[in-house]
């Protein structure tokens, strides 16, 4: 991640001192992730449970009988790769797409019950169209969001419950870019269905 | 004592595993002694607070809505301290020696997040041991109760939780001995004898029958599935 980072800040500065000229196609590439204890919220009760998992009704002990019937998971989330291309149409407005790879893994088990524990190993790819909006503002740094809907496909070991093919979505509320015209870096804040949390990344303008 | 546990002896349950299966899972064990050890420990520190005003004979109480002496049958008394957690159980003694007790209301197991609407009724006859003559004292109790892990109010779950449980004795002769040799009032007992059934429910769908069998030291239960 340190080196991505300089990478990325060594690139900007390089692309500080380039001729500005006519550009109309950007590539990036993003390296972000999470730990799987940032996926940990409380709901309206005080009590954890997870936003992936939500739905399996996941739950952490204290003693009731929910929670010796009920599943009990653990995760581990590896880092998201994201690969994006926009094609520039003017100042503040840009269309393109994004591909995101990432990997997660981790089990289910019950305290009592009759299920078996479940371990899965997946790794998750995605396709998806997006809309940047930029502020205008100074030539060297500017912020935007962005936004993405597509698809999902994961393989690997799955849950039994899980599904191969999934509705995929990207939205990044806000992020910088900096540098030149040709290249520079960015940082996004960003919460998607395979990603949820930070990315940085570096970009190249053609 | 834990061939009683055998399937045959309660047939009126559902025996959804196939078998009898012995497991060291202390979670479910630990929350079968909520009931056997925490919830019925409760009711006979009542009932045993209760024969002693009542043995004194005193007239009036903070603790308890008096009726004539509790030993005498048909008498009726009913806890009325608000920071029991018993608070309205009636005690009625039906017979020399026995009482009655039945209770509705929410009962905490373990932490105050695991408060639930729990409904009991209990049978408790006095008894000395034989071998321990007079420095010990013991309960022969028969019980059945229930309790839904959600509120009117849904505030602990939500909607997420629709587990119940029912538990007890089950059939009529079946009792949980419980003996004391450190007189009344002392917490905790020296020995237990009997078993306790639970049959739990999620929905209406029956998840699993357990059974705590004690035969002597309550520490050393066992704790048995699929009966």
């Amino acid at each position: 991640m340190k080196r991505l980072l300089l990478l990325a800040l060594v690139l900007s500065f390089f692309g500080v001192s380039m001729r500005a000229q006519e550009r109309r196609h950007e590539v990036n590439a993003f390296l972000g992730g999470y730990k799987s204890e940032f996926l940990l919220v409380d709901n309206e009760n005080g009590q954890h449970y997870n936003m992936l998992f939500d739905d399996l009704n996941t739950n952490l002990h204290n003693g009731d009988l929910y929670d010796l019937y009920e599943p009990h998971y653990s995760l581990e989330s590896g880092p998201v790769l994201t690969i994006s291309y926009n094609y520039i149409i003017n100042k503040w407005l840009r269309v393109g797409a994004q591909s995101n790879f990432g990997t997660l893994a981790g089990k289910f088990w019950y305290e009592l019950g009759n299920k078996p524990a479940e371990k899965f190993d997946e790794m998750m790819f995605s396709a998806l169209p997006q809309v940047k909006v930029c502020i205008p503002g100074a030539s060297h740094f500017r912020l935007y969001a962005k936004a993405a809907v597509g698809i999902q496909f994961t393989v690997g070991d799955l849950l039994s419950t899980a599904s191969p093919v999934n509705f995929a979505w990207d939205l990044v509320p806000i992020a910088a870019e900096w540098g030149g015209q040709r290249f520079y870096g960015n940082a996004e804040l960003c919460w998607g269905s395979i990603i949820r949390g930070g990315r940085i990344g570096f970009g190249f303008r053609f | 004592m834990a061939a009683a546990c055998m399937r045959g002896d309660y047939m009126s349950e559902p025996d959804i595993v196939g078998g009898r299966i012995q497991t060291n899972n202390q979670e479910g064990r630990k929350y079968m002694m909520y009931i056997a050890d925490n919830l019925v420990t409760d009711v006979l520190d009542e009932l045993e607070l209760a024969l002693s005003i009542s043995e004194r004979g005193i007239a009036n109480s903070a603790h308890f809505s008096i009726d004539r002496a509790l030993t005498k049958v048909g008498s009726t008394w009913k806890v009325k301290a608000d920071d029991s957690q018993l608070y309205g159980m009636t005690l009625r003694c039906t017979a020399e020696d026995t009482w009655q007790m039945e209770f509705e209301g929410d009962y905490v197991f373990g932490s105050e997040e695991n408060q639930y609407p729990t409904q009991l009724s209990l049978t408790a006859v006095r008894y000395v041991p034989a071998e321990e003559e007079s420095i010990a004292q013991g309960w022969v109790v028969t019980l059945s109760g229930e309790r839904r892990e959600w509120n009117d109010d849904q505030k602990n779950r939500g909607s997420k939780s629709d587990y119940h449980c029912i538990f007890g004795t089950r059939t009529i002769g079946k009792t949980i001995q419980y003996i004391n040799t450190r007189g009344n009032g002392a917490k905790g007992w020296d020995q237990m004898f009997g078993d306790l059934y639970m049959t739990v429910y999620k929905a209406d769908e029956t998840m699993d029958v357990c059974c705590l069998s004690f035969e002597g030291s309550p520490s050393r239960a066992t704790f048995l599935r699929g009966i």
